[in-house]
């Protein structure tokens, strides 16, 4: 990091040129870097198609999500603004308001605007960000205790679910027109937050006194961590409606991954628990008995509230992995991101369309894990400053 | 001093439903009365589908020809053919699976060891670029990477009329092609040479190392092994009257033949791992490196040590300590991760259970095998994580 | 045979040890412990470290678990019955060498949670009583604070206000003030000089030998599991009767 402002000579000297062996390397990697992109960017001018992209735009975020239907989505996504706004705002309620965020929304709105003029998203992600914008803004203006984010966001959780599935007088959207980046993101949210109390609970289990609920979580956990997903989720698909009875109804393609990801989920979800619950230092068990608390008080009022803070960033990177891992569910046939683009680069009418499909796929799942990972960096900072 | 006072001994006499010890059994009790009444109710659908199904839960469908070809590989050296059986069948696919994982741990811990290493440099593009490359290959699905490298990857590679070429080395979309040494017809087994080559060489250098810590003699071990493998494998060429010879790969109407090969599944699944995987084992090996007190550099220094000897004798030994637990771990998920080959085709031990199930309608048998040779592949590699931990931990002491 | 410096001829008898014994695996921590410690008086056990006194005050609240032997707390005795351990917990009060607190709640909240949890008590009831005890360890200011912005000392008084939160009738103190900066020593020293002069019951594993013969009406000396000696303060610096006593005087006292 260059901290204050050097000369460029000096700098080139103390960082590329400071040993003969660093110069000779320094002049290797450039060409070689030289080299990579000057072909890169002219396969991207010259040979690339890239209209394949906005040609399929739609297909890839929602995929076969019906046309007159989308106003579901695009309310929840509304909501999920002002909400994300929301927390945003109060939880930096006492620092300045930072402006690159707004000009970085500004500029996407205009974007958007122009681009997309006359079209819904060209309306409506200026909506969204405004949205944003106006939720930041509310959560600076009221008081409001902490506790507030959780419900907020629980209620959110299941208000986006309903409005994304349920039947409103004009019919339901069922599960398997559910398609693309939309359901990439649903199947992670979901799984995430379903394995959440699984594996909480079988944390607690692995680390009971008892001998038989301890062993029983442990194979559990241990059978789950040695077996790949897709073996999972293909188990899954196969197999979980013979274990309901015959004359329950069929389990749809999207609820048997929904399953098997989340049962996988626990497993790794409970080893990470498991961790923030061996952080909480055995004084506080103590503590706590010794005023009296049962051992169950003592779980959930002193032991389980410590363990999950220290293991939060730990529990977003689990989400990253989980986000990257949904893309599995394409070999199995769902229409998730990844299948949708597996579908569009074996379309006739795209035919030699190769890499611009799997580089645009690889742009967006990045540009999603690796927010989220600056997000989870910053909450360790956060946490760690806090204690 | 005993006080017999009948009010305090009243207490004693502790109700079954207060004591903790007959609690914490019956907890444990009606713990398992609920999972057994869960595994009960599900065997029970379970059980009424199959029969509704009439699917058996036999294994004999194992002996059975199972009627479709491998695309590659073979049972551990003896080849298949479509009219032999599901358990060969899945034998190859095993032998696929730790093919690819095992040359997959190999490389991805060399380039990983390397990345890591130029996260660390003090050149400002080494570092720029190990970043990026961690960043990027870390923050994508495999699976998209899978679908890069063999789609947009070795696919479409030159076709095999207009393969490139160099030193006898072919590159096609149907492969990579290389010459290699190999057995001539009935000719003696070379492979013990091999080994008589390669312990030779290993003893040399155990031999040579302990005379250099305990004499002082200053010979460099590592040349002089290599030197004792090279002349043991010539020698023993010569002695054995030349079993060997050098197979080149040669275009041929139906593509390329000879030599030594990579399928395009193989090196794009192999590519897609290591890549992967790298990106981890990366990120592993430069916290173990930063993990190392400054202090460690600093101490060793200051008794003379020169740079490649604290590295080498000081600040290496201590980081791998911190570092063979996660690695162990990456292992484990390339190793889970090679059944992504699915993906792309290529026959891996879960590919190849996969058809045998859908084909033969066994599903739920072939999955149960998943299972258990997955469980004790990942059983192995943490056991051995394990060994290694005790190991490190006798010698600290 | 007068043991305590105060007239507790009448008091009763709330803590009563017979016969303790507790094994970890093959290692015996405590060997056969008999005593008794009457309403009011004030013991504190000294001897080395490792010597049992920690696990024995921990056995008094069930934190460890007697193999064999009876302890009773105000007529109740400790057995596996839930309801004399819970009962016991709650008229037995303790203090630990890291102060324990929970870092997650605030301090008002670190003393009303087991008012609330465990005596039922309604919040702002709790909280009254809770600003009452701030106020007598001497830190009403800090009600708000987390424990984390406290320093060592008052964090131990808050640890004391906890404790007492809760109306106990024994208060136990696992070495106080080890863990604690030497300016911090004494605040802590004088609250829980003040609590002995109000007439609570005090079992204290302490180093603090000033405090023992200003406060102690008994002082306990525990080697390898067994209480060796038992004598006024006075008695015991003055003229300690076994060899191990004089030896571990001599050692604390000689430098």
């Amino acid at each position: 990091m260059v901290k204050t402002k050097t000369d460029p000579v000096r700098w080139l000297k103390e960082n590329l040129f400071s040993t003969p062996g660093n110069a000779v390397l320094s002049i290797v990697v450039v060409l070689v870097v030289g080299l990579f992109f000057k072909s890169l960017l002219e396969w991207s001018f010259t040979k690339a198609r890239w209209a394949v992209i906005p040609a399929n735009f739609r297909l890839l975020m929602v995929g076969p999500y019906p046309l007159e239907e989308l106003w579901r989505i695009w309310a929840s996504l509304i909501a999920i603004s002002l909400a994300a706004g929301f927390s945003w705002g109060t939880s930096t309620r006492e620092q300045p308001l930072p402006r690159a965020p707004f000009v970085l929304l500004g500029a996407i709105s205009l974007l958007a605007l122009v681009w997309q003029f006359g079209n819904p998203s060209g309306t409506l992600v200026p909506v969204a960000c405004a949205g944003l914008v106006a939720g930041v803004f509310i959560g600076r203006a009221i008081r409001t205790e902490n506790r507030i984010h959780y419900f907020l966001w629980t209620a959110l959780f299941f208000v986006c679910v309903i409005l994304i599935g349920f039947d409103f007088g004009r019919g339901e959207v069922p599960s398997s027109l559910w398609g693309g980046l939309l359901l990439t993101v649903l199947l992670s949210v979901v799984s995430i937050v379903a394995s959440f109390p699984l594996g909480v609970l079988l944390a607690i289990g692995r680390r009971s006194k008892l001998p038989v609920v301890s062993g029983f979580c442990i194979v559990f956990i241990e059978v789950v961590r040695g077996v790949p997903l897709i073996a999972v989720l293909f188990m899954a698909q196969l197999f979980v409606p013979f274990f309901f009875p015959p004359d329950f109804p069929q389990l749809d393609k999207v609820a048997r991954a929904i399953i098997g990801m989340t049962l996988f989920s626990a497993a790794y979800m409970a080893e990470n628990v498991r961790g923030g619950l061996q952080s909480v230092p055995s004084g506080q068990d103590e503590a706590a008995r010794a005023i009296g608390l049962s051992a169950t008080q003592t779980l959930f009022l002193i032991v389980l509230p410590q363990g999950l803070r220290a293991v939060i960033p730990t529990i977003v990177g689990q989400f990253i992995a989980l986000f990257k891992d949904t893309s599995l569910v394409e070999i199995i046939g769902l229409t998730d991101l990844v299948g949708i683009g597996e579908a569009v680069r074996n379309n006739p009418d795209w035919l030699g369309v190769t890499r611009e499909i799997p580089i645009t796929l690889g742009v967006i799942y990045f540009i999603f894990t690796y927010s989220m990972s600056l997000a989870a960096k910053n909450l360790e900072q956060r946490l760690k400053t806090s204690n | 001093m005993l006080t017999s006072d009948s009010q305090i001994n009243m207490a004693t006499r502790v109700p079954f439903y207060r004591d903790v010890k007959v609690l914490a059994v019956i907890a444990q009790v009606v713990f398992v009365l609920l999972v057994a009444l869960t595994i009960w109710i599900l065997g029970q659908n379970l059980n009424t589908n199959l029969k509704t199904r009439n699917l058996s839960t036999s294994f004999e469908f194992l002996g059975r020809t199972a009627g479709f070809q491998v695309a590659e590989g073979s049972a551990f050296g003896v080849p298949f053919s479509s009219e032999d059986s599901y358990l060969k069948a899945i034998t190859v696919g095993l032998y696929n699976t730790l093919r690819v994982s095992i040359l997959g741990i190999v490389l991805a811990t060399i380039l990983g060891v390397v990345v890591g290493v130029a996260r660390l440099s003090s050149n400002w593009l080494v570092n720029r670029i190990a970043v990026i490359y961690v960043e990027v290959f870390r923050n994508t699905p495999l699976l998209v990477q899978l679908i890069f490298w063999y789609f947009a990857g070795v696919l479409t590679l030159p076709k095999v009329k207009e393969a490139a070429q160099f030193g006898g080395a072919y590159l096609s979309n149907q492969g990579f092609f290389m010459p290699w040494l190999v057995q001539k017809p009935d000719s003696i087994s070379f492979l013990p040479v091999w080994i008589v080559a390669i312990i030779l060489a290993i003893a040399t250098f155990v031999f040579l190392e302990r005379r250099r810590v305990n004499l002082g003699s200053n010979e460099p071990a590592g040349w002089i092994a290599i030197g004792v493998l090279f002349i043991v494998l010539v020698s023993g060429y010569f002695v054995l009257g030349q079993p060997l010879e050098l197979d080149l790969p040669r275009t041929t109407n139906f593509g390329i033949a000879g030599g030594a090969s990579l399928s395009p599944e193989f090196a794009a699944l192999l590519i897609g791992l290591v890549v992967y995987t790298a990106s981890f084992i990366a990120e592993t090996v430069r916290a173990g490196i930063q993990a190392v007190n400054k202090g460690q550099w600093e101490a060793a220094r200051a008794i003379g040590m020169s740079y490649t000897q604290t590295l080498q004798l000081i600040v290496l030994p201590q980081a791998l300590r911190v570092i063979i637990p996660p690695l162990g771990n990456q292992y484990l998920n390339l190793t889970k991760n090679s059944s992504l080959a699915t993906a792309i085709g290529f026959p891996d031990m879960f590919n190849v259970l996969n058809t045998a199930g859908n084909q033969s309608g066994f599903n739920l048998q072939t999955m149960l095998i998943a299972l258990l040779v997955y469980l004790v592949l990942s059983l192995t590699i943490s056991s051995f994580v394990n060994l290694y931990n005790r190991a490190t931990r006798l010698k600290t002491r | 045979m007068n043991l305590t410096k105060k007239d507790l001829s009448n008091a009763p008898k709330i803590i009563v040890v017979e016969h303790l014994n507790k094994f970890y695996g093959t290692f015996q921590a405590l060997k056969d412990v008999s005593l008794s410690v009457q309403q009011g008086e004030v013991v504190v056990v000294i001897g080395p470290s490792g010597s049992g006194k920690s696990t024995f005050i921990r056995c008094l609240n069930r934190l460890e678990e007697h193999q064999s032997g009876r302890i009773l707390i105000d007529n109740t005795e400790l057995t596996n019955d839930v309801r004399n351990i819970d009962s016991i917990r709650r008229d037995v009060g303790m203090v630990f060498q890291s102060f324990n607190l929970f870092p997650h709640l605030s301090v008002l909240e670190n003393i009303t949670i087991g008012q609330i949890r465990v005596k039922k008590i309604i919040k702002t009831e709790a909280e009254k009583i809770a600003m009452e005890l701030l106020e007598r360890v001497g830190i009403p200011e800090q009600a708000k604070k987390f424990p984390g912005q406290l320093s060592g000392g008052q964090q131990q008084r808050v640890a004391i206000a906890r404790a007492l939160a809760m109306k106990p009738k024994i208060m136990l103190f696992d070495e106080p003030t080890s863990a604690l900066d030497p300016e911090m020593i004494a605040e802590v020293l004088e609250v829980m000089k003040e609590l002995a002069k109000s007439g609570m019951t005090m079992v204290c594993v302490t180093h603090e030998m000033g405090f023992a013969r200003e406060v102690a009406d008994r002082i306990m000396f525990f080697d390898h599991g067994q209480i060796i000696e038992q004598a006024t303060p006075e008695d015991f610096y003055n003229n300690p009767k076994s060899e191990r006593a004089k030896l571990f005087l001599s050692q604390i006292l000689g430098h």
